[in-house]
């Protein structure tokens, strides 16, 4: 072979390999974690979130893990709703352990933990997890909300409250007003964690570095 | 300018990241905790400050929060209407992420009427148990705390002022029908 063909054929390597690295999405290291804003840098976090392109934005090109989501949708499964409405979606999940984020656009570490979210329900969908978003903005911000949640990749359900921020929003939710706050659910749909960056005082109330090893906990039990 | 508003965001970030051990909200009918904080106009305040007024409402607040920033002007409103009838009004910033020279700036551009404090140490807001900008607490001329929670209910579309309400039955010497609500905002962030 001479030495041009072994430079073609080192070069078409190099190309390949380029190509399967950048279908294989970020690498393990990249992945956001549970409270990582604690350490990450602000300023960048805070613009990437901005911008909705945060770390798990970067793989939303991908199909979708599962099999029961069949097809890619670029639009985002949005509805304006209330607890109701929640209720529904959390019981069309029985039988998966359900993760709620409650966030806001103007919430800057809920906008800078969302990727987290993301990644969960990507990288846990096969073993159980659904994820539900809802959002304490204004019904009227449905477009601004819309579109975070298409640039996060949020292939997932997420409702809009109809109450907007405030207590009503605080109340029919049964949150404690505060957000980002994340409820999960087992498979036999029972509340059981919450997080939050100041969990005492909330019923089973954690911190939420400590929402993976929960997921992956009930994630583990089987549905009695 | 796009540097401060920069720092702002940044400031802003970190603030309800890094959570701080949680606080319980003072008790309803318990003392109101004292405090000491400087003010933007450069004067100490504590609950002596609020000495002979018939109620005070404490406001822990910030520049930078936009439920906050969003009811600025009802806060000014309230100030007005209310430091007529002997109620006090007082804004407290916790957030150790900004600083006095910044609440001044704010003080002057949107006018306030109230005292603007810097709780620097975050002594106030651990006191009162104060989770989130906007959170509320109402104090009775003895002290006592008569109401804590959110201004009203609604950013967008508020219906029940808790807070005028309150104010209004402690000035007619009543116990307010609602005296407990769920604050919503952003998180506070103390040292």
């Amino acid at each position: 072979m001479s030495t041009q063909w072994k430079h073609l054929l080192s070069l078409g390597a190099l190309f390949l390999g380029g190509v399967m690295l950048g279908c294989t999405g970020p690498p393990a290291g990249d992945s956001p974690r549970a409270g990582d804003g604690t350490t990450a840098s602000p300023v960048a976090s805070s613009e990437a979130a901005a911008r909705g392109d945060g770390p798990a934005a970067a793989g939303s090109g991908t199909a979708p893990l599962a099999a029961d989501d069949s097809a890619p949708t670029p639009a985002v499964r949005l509805q304006v709703g209330g607890e109701e409405e929640l209720r529904q979606l959390i019981e069309s999940h029985r039988g998966k352990v359900v993760l709620v984020d409650f966030w806001a656009t103007w919430c800057i570490p809920c906008v800078q933990q969302f990727p987290h979210t993301v990644q969960l329900s990507r990288t846990r969908r096969d073993q159980g997890l659904a994820v539900i978003s809802v959002s304490m903005d204004e019904p009227s911000s449905e477009a601004a909300v819309r579109q975070f949640l298409s640039r996060q990749g949020a292939d997932f359900d997420n409702l809009l409250g109809k109450y907007g921020a405030g207590t009503q929003f605080a109340e029919a939710f049964e949150i404690r007003g505060d957000v980002p706050c994340y409820k999960l659910y087992d498979r036999s749909g029972r509340l059981r964690y919450q997080f939050s960056a100041e969990p005492e005082g909330l019923e089973n109330g954690k911190p939420i570095s400590e929402m993976d090893q929960h997921v992956e906990e009930l994630l583990a039990e089987t549905d009695s | 300018m796009l540097r401060k508003m920069l720092l702002g965001v940044m400031v802003a970030a970190l603030t309800v990241i890094i959570g701080q051990a949680a606080r319980a909200e003072v008790e309803v009918g318990a003392a109101g905790p004292d405090f000491k904080a400087k003010g933007v106009d450069g004067k100490d305040y504590s609950l002596d400050s609020s000495k002979g007024a018939k109620a005070t409402v404490l406001c822990f607040t910030c520049n930078n929060c936009p439920v906050a920033v969003a009811y600025e002007d009802r806060f000014i409103e309230f100030a007005k209407k209310y430091g007529e009838k002997g109620v006090k009004f007082v804004a407290v910033n916790c957030n150790t992420t900004e600083d006095l020279d910044a609440m001044k700036q704010r003080a002057e551009e949107k006018g306030f009427t109230f005292p603007y404090i810097y709780d620097e140490s975050g002594a106030a807001a651990r006191g009162y148990g104060a989770r989130v900008t906007p959170h509320l607490f109402v104090l009775d001329s003895n002290g006592k705390v008569a109401y804590r929670g959110a201004f009203d209910d609604s950013q967008s579309n508020p219906s029940k002022k808790y807070v005028e309400d309150a104010v209004n039955a402690v000035l007619s010497g009543k116990s307010p029908a609602v005296s407990s609500t769920k604050a919503f905002g952003c998180g506070i962030k103390l040292k």
